[in-house]
């Protein structure tokens, strides 16, 4: 731990705040503490993940992994003890927390209410579980803390003492929040003593945190308030400005200062944890997302499970101070995943390899570089987590615990909580579905969408999750199948459904058809800035640059801080050659998403176009940190280096291009026999630079040949001969996929054709017929092996991936001619393209079986 | 709490009493300089009240 950046560091966790809100307040003074922490600090956003459920986030952030390898998957889960189901435990996470690897390190911790921390971890410290605070008992019925509440068992005692009932309370407490309070009528409204409860547990948190601050030694103090949260699903909709005059008026006077209390009072407790932590602590104060407090707020609230999520912006709070820690500076791209990887930075200890996050290493005053090991998962020694007989995954022992009802070994719990524990695992798919839709592991997801969508149709979640993953595989038939049915079920599709049907409209290249179903949608619902962004886009698509800048325009009225707005009317301007404009609008795009490569070269375009060089040269730079293959950043390079005569940097970019490069940019691949040679006879056609060795000749299999190279074979043992191909298109199977080299990046046309033909036209060459049988077993195989390697491919951040079924290409080869050309950014000519199809060299090539 | 807050009847002080949320915000040593006070306010009362019978 010799790079040491931080003494102690103190992490406050803040569930749902929001810095729309908190700017308001720090402009009126409200928050004086917060505001004087932040002139000595970073701040930025934090983007938050899908889905945004409480549990799920805060263990990414005491992770830095992704919710399919920590396991965490929902608020409940099912309990397989006495059936039914409880509240996620500690158990349930896989993967060790930040204070496990704090504990192997000899560094203590206090952990205070961390979701999910029941039962406590036998850390090296102290942890008092989520379930410490909640209160459900009167005043002067017995409350006991749940088992495992309290991690040693010697602070128990002391815990429990600091526990606040919301009986305690006074009318003195609830004051500030509910300056009307003697006016409600108590028995009739349950909303005063809701707030009491929230404010209780809020005291009781920060009870603990400073009595164990002050009073045991520690490294890491971690603490977690989940009252904002809390506060904003009840009382934001009374917070002013009044949106909906739907609400009660004389319920807007009762509780119009319930938001700025909590915070003001969140803005009091902080001033003591900062007095307790000290000047040479760094401390950071973060939400899991934001919460929509202006006329974003959504009109209703779903009544399915995880409906209110739909009330939490995706971007909250970061900002972080302390020694060597930048000051009254913004930090960019910050992920809830940032927040472990950065603590182990700051302890000097090195990142796993295995985190889906990064250490945030620009909120730094001096240049920070992050050590790694392969994974803090492989580090033996005690780590303070629960022995293994204690770990549990609630989604496997459910499935283990449902068998052994069926079978008689277990009495059944009773049919309402069989069907919360179902429910529970059906959730928390569902969770696992859309986390993996977020990271574009798009197949993982269809998987468990297409399941869940076959088991329950009424369930629209399910449809409208799987028609998002269909959108983003590019498998447009399918989701039309779906569509369809939903046609077939609603007269009029209700408003998600039809927007996802403009989404498919889009793949499926309607775009005159997207453009009205978005125009249609907006009309009945004037202010949606996902709709107002859609439109603009399909105008964007259709070079209707006038109506796309209006639309953009009108985005950002609903929604000033969409980067997705700003991003399209700097792509606009930039078409429309106003170069000022474009620039302003790229540079506002950036501002709030900052890692966006293509953002940082449109602009780097714009700025050179412009005449701005050295700026430009800056941007061109940017962009290729985040995506150092983008080819056209280092051509842009080489030509301004040149210009401002700094030749040793142009052969750099070029070298890039000569070494790096120099490899086929187009693949053509599938299973032999799925339309790979006439694919690449088509992108012959159109003018690709094919590079065959022509030793195969053309048979009455493929009568216009095969296109094919013999080193390909080989691939696996030597890979090297590639380095000779530039620029050019190749035939490479699926299977041989894995062995191109992965320094380079390349744009594959993957081709798909139904198993059944692929296998007859195999078994036409290998001479076979109808009558030698049909190899059951070899067509599970095939499917499988595309299966895997769809899935290799997914996870290939330099192969970029164009699925084209075969058949569908033989019925339409103009729309498949023209995504082609869009795909591979190549100019083709289109019309030979199409002429290259034969089909009755299909019909002749898909004999019945 | 349903028996704590008084009804409309019994009006609450508009001003809150002083400190009251700030010793909570302060927390542990808030809390246990807050519950020392109330303690010994509800003493007070409770001696005044057999004072005056």
């Amino acid at each position: 731990m010799d790079n040491r950046r931080a003494k102690k560091v103190l992490l406050i966790g803040w569930d749902a705040a929001d810095w729309i809100v908190i700017d308001k307040l720090i402009q009126k003074g409200e928050l004086p503490t917060l505001e004087k922490f932040l002139s000595k600090g970073v701040r930025g956003n934090i983007a938050t993940l899908e889905p945004p459920a409480s549990p799920i986030l805060w263990t990414s952030i005491a992770t830095g992994m992704l919710p399919h390898k920590h396991g965490v998957l929902g608020f409940v889960e099912p309990n397989n003890e006495t059936g039914g189901i409880r509240p996620v435990r500690s158990t349930t996470r896989k993967v060790k927390a930040i204070w496990n690897i704090l504990t192997q390190n000899n560094l203590k911790s206090n952990i205070v209410g961390w979701w999910p921390s029941n039962p406590a971890e036998p850390i090296l410290g102290t942890m008092v579980s989520n379930l410490y605070q909640i209160s459900e008992a009167g005043l002067d019925d017995p409350w006991p803390m749940y088992p495992g509440t309290v991690y040693p068992e010697r602070l128990a005692q002391k815990m429990e003492e600091l526990r606040i009932h919301p009986h305690e309370l006074t009318e003195n407490h609830l004051l500030p929040f509910i300056p009307d309070l003697y006016k409600i009528d108590l028995k009739t409204d349950p909303l005063p003593h809701q707030l009491a409860k929230m404010l209780a547990e809020a005291a009781t948190i920060q009870a603990a945190t400073t009595w164990l601050m002050e009073n045991e030694e520690w490294d890491f103090t971690a603490v977690y308030f989940d009252t904002i949260d809390h506060f904003s699903h009840i009382f934001m909709k009374y917070n002013p400005p009044k949106m909906n005059e739907e609400i009660d008026e004389k319920l807007y006077e009762y509780y119009k200062y319930a938001i700025t209390g909590i915070y003001k009072f969140h803005d009091m407790m902080l001033q003591r944890l900062l007095d307790l932590a000290g000047e040479d602590t760094t401390v950071i104060i973060m939400s899991d997302h934001g919460f929509y407090s202006d006329h974003l707020r959504p009109p209703y609230i779903p009544k399915d499970h995880g409906g209110p999520t739909v009330e939490h912006r995706p971007f909250g709070v970061f900002c972080m101070s302390g020694p060597g820690i930048k000051e009254g500076e913004k930090v960019f791209g910050t992920t809830l995943l940032d927040i472990a990887p950065t603590l182990l930075t700051l302890f000097g200890l090195p990142v796993g390899k295995d985190v889906d996050g990064k250490t945030l290493v620009t909120a730094f005053k001096e240049k920070v570089t992050p050590t790694f090991i392969d994974s803090w998962e492989n580090v033996a020694g005690e780590c303070g987590m629960h022995p293994d007989d204690l770990q549990e995954n609630p989604w496997e022992a459910q499935a283990a615990m449902k068998q052994l009802i069926e079978l008689g070994y277990i009495q059944n719990p009773g049919e309402e909580k069989n069907k919360g524990a179902a429910q529970a695992v059906i959730e928390a798919q569902l969770n696992q579905a859309k986390s993996f839709l977020s990271i574009n592991r798009n197949q993982e997801a269809y998987e468990i969408l297409s399941k869940l969508y076959k088991e329950s149709k009424n369930d629209l979640r399910f449809g409208k999750h799987l028609l998002v993953c269909l959108d983003k595989l590019g498998k447009y038939k399918e989701a039309r199948q779906i569509i369809d049915v939903y046609k077939s079920i609603f007269k009029k599709l209700p408003p998600t459904l039809g927007y996802l049907e403009g989404k498919i409209l889009i793949g499926e290249k309607r775009y005159n058809d997207a453009c009205d179903v978005f125009n249609e949608l907006y009309d009945t619902q004037k202010g949606n800035p996902t709709l107002s962004l859609e439109l603009a886009k399909t105008y964007y698509i259709l070079d209707k640059i006038n109506l796309a800048i209006d639309a953009f325009e009108n985005t950002l009225l609903i929604e000033n801080e969409n980067p997705m707005a700003y991003y399209g009317l700097g792509n606009c301007y930039l078409k429309l050659q106003n170069y000022p404009l474009a620039i302003e609008h790229l540079l506002q795009s950036i501002e709030f998403i900052y890692h966006h490569p293509s953002a940082h070269y449109n602009l780097g375009e714009a700025l050179a176009l412009e005449g701005e060089k050295m700026h430009a040269i800056n941007a061109f730079n940017v962009a290729l940190t985040m995506s150092p293959g983008l080819i056209q950043a280092h051509k842009w390079l080489i030509k301004l280096y040149t210009e401002v005569n700094e030749p040793a940097k142009a052969l750099e970019h070029s070298n890039f291009i000569s070494t790096k490069i120099i490899m086929p940019n187009i693949i053509v691949s599938g299973l032999p026999r799925s339309g790979t040679s006439a694919m690449m006879q088509m992108l012959q056609m159109g003018g690709a630079a094919i590079w065959s060795d022509g030793k195969r000749e053309a048979d009455i299999a493929n009568p216009k040949g095969y296109y094919e190279l013999e080193a390909v074979k080989s691939m696996a043992q030597n890979a090297d001969w590639l380095k000779g191909v530039n620029g050019k298109t190749i035939k490479i199977i699926s299977h041989l996929l894995p062995f191109l080299p992965p320094e380079n990046e390349y744009k594959i046309i993957f081709m798909e054709r139904d198993i059944s033909e692929v296998m007859m036209s195999q078994q036409k060459m290998l001479g076979k017929s109808a009558k030698d049988g049909y190899p059951v077993m070899l067509g599970k195989t095939l499917t499988d092996q595309v299966a895997k390697i769809k899935k290799w491919l997914e996870r290939q951040p330099n192969m970029e991936v164009m699925f084209v079924d075969y058949a569908s290409l033989i019925g339409n080869p103009v729309a498949h001619a023209q995504q082609i050309e869009a795909f591979t950014k190549q100019a083709f000519d289109v019309d030979k393209m199409i002429m290259a199809i034969d089909k009755d060299l299909y019909r002749n090539n898909n004999p019945k079986w | 709490m349903r028996n704590k807050i008084p009804s409309v009847k019994e009006p609450f002080e508009v001003v809150p009493e002083r400190g009251s949320l700030g010793l909570l915000a302060l927390g542990a040593v808030g809390l246990m300089a807050w519950r020392e006070k109330m303690a010994e306010k509800k003493k007070a009362k409770k001696d005044a009240n057999s004072n005056n019978h």
